[in-house]
């Protein structure tokens, strides 16, 4: 059984879960539908549609372009359509999310982390995990420990990836060209594209290989 | 008072608690080896005793991070700031990265001898656990302690976080010097 809720104007759909995945889905319609009949819904006063699930998955259904923030202890988190802005922490579960109007902050102590697009700054950390960044069009942030890194930046603002053993694979548009600095221990480095300065490139890893390549 | 505690003298006491942590230092360790582990190691305690001095102090070495202790969550949150600056020089500087997660919290833990423990430890060591190495996360609690008693602090909410064994969801914000 679902219900049905409206969503503050100009608010945000906050969803925290215990155990149990979440899957929320952006698309065309006015209110929030919550599949979760133990859930506790609450209309805070700050504009804040919030959701609590101690255990059992959680499907949400929201409007295309809505703020979303996750918080959950174990579960995979699934986030499908396109949101405004996106804010998800896991202690343990991978995040996968599609595509995001604004910024991007999602975290997880030990999970896999995937963003198809984001028109904003994203900050991507995992320690444990992969991860995976379609595209972005502003700042990127990524670390992972063991991981590997693969994504692509727009050119259009800072970026800077961090791994200790995972490789990292970024690729840059044609055209874009990063002021790079790269440091490895006792990786490859791999560099196709131009020095410039259109945008701050910084990566660091120990062990991982770089390679930068034009899209 | 049960001779145990009686031995030891017990009191609770207000502030801010951090923890450090070096990220990746097992895979860093199995990599290069157990002296340019300890280097490492030398190197965080260089800085965080440079740095604490007088505003806090180191309670205890965790292995591969530090538990620091502030009377005064401002003086926690400025010192974290600071410690993340000068890691991040070192790392300039070094051929090997210190690169560190900071979490910090404000409660009220108990004191035994120079130890401290209870519910507000665990809640800062899992906000560590969540910052992305070169980070300062900042827990709710402290954040509204300190409000505008450091100005040249930006406070960014990241998220709410559940974390294990702990029934309220904690608002965590990132906290970065104004340009």
């Amino acid at each position: 059984m679902s219900m049905r809720y409206a969503i503050p104007e100009g608010g945000r759909l906050k969803l925290l879960s215990g155990s149990g995945s979440v899957h929320v889905i952006a698309e065309a319609r006015d209110d929030v539908e919550i599949d979760q009949p133990r859930a506790h819904v609450e209309v805070r006063d700050d504009h804040v549609l919030e959701v609590r699930s101690k255990s059992g998955s959680v499907t949400a259904r929201c409007p295309t372009g809505a703020r979303v923030s996750v918080g959950v202890i174990s579960g995979s988190v699934r986030l499908e359509g396109e949101f405004g802005s996106v804010k998800v922490s896991a202690i343990s579960g991978s995040i996968h999310v599609d595509q995001v109007q604004g910024d991007v902050d999602i975290r997880s102590v030990s999970g896999s982390l995937t963003l198809e697009s984001c028109g904003g700054n994203c900050s991507m950390n995992t320690k444990s995990g992969r991860i995976t960044v379609g595209e972005v069009g502003k700042g990127l942030q990524a670390a992972t420990i063991s991981g590997t890194i693969e994504g692509a930046t727009a050119g259009q603002g800072a970026v800077e990836v961090k791994s200790i053993s995972g490789s990292v694979s970024l690729q840059v548009p044609e055209g874009r060209h990063p002021h790079a600095k790269f440091k490895t221990l006792s990786g490859r480095v791999r560099c196709d594209c131009p020095a410039g300065e259109d945008f701050d490139l910084k990566v660091t890893t120990l062990s991982g290989s770089i390679e930068i390549t034009k899209a | 008072m049960t001779p145990a505690r009686a031995a030891t003298a017990v009191r609770t006491v207000e502030g801010a608690i951090a923890f450090t942590d070096i990220v990746g230092f097992t895979e860093f360790t199995a990599l290069q080896g157990d002296e340019a582990a300890l280097d490492l190691l030398a190197r965080q305690d260089r800085v965080v005793q440079d740095t604490i001095a007088g505003q806090g102090r180191v309670v205890k070495n965790l292995g591969d991070g530090l538990m620091l202790w502030f009377d005064d969550p401002c003086a926690g949150i400025r010192v974290s700031l600071a410690l993340q600056e000068r890691f991040e020089q070192e790392s300039m500087t070094e051929d090997l990265p210190l690169w560190v997660r900071i979490g910090v919290h404000f409660g009220r833990p108990v004191r035994r001898g120079d130890d401290l423990i209870g519910h507000d430890v665990n809640v800062a060591a899992r906000i560590a656990a969540l910052a992305a190495p070169g980070e300062v996360l900042v827990s709710e609690a402290c954040t509204g302690r300190v409000a505008d008693q450091v100005p040249e602090v930006h406070f960014e909410e990241v998220g709410p976080t559940m974390m294990k064994g702990i029934p309220e969801p904690i608002a965590l914000y990132r906290a970065t010097i104004l340009a």
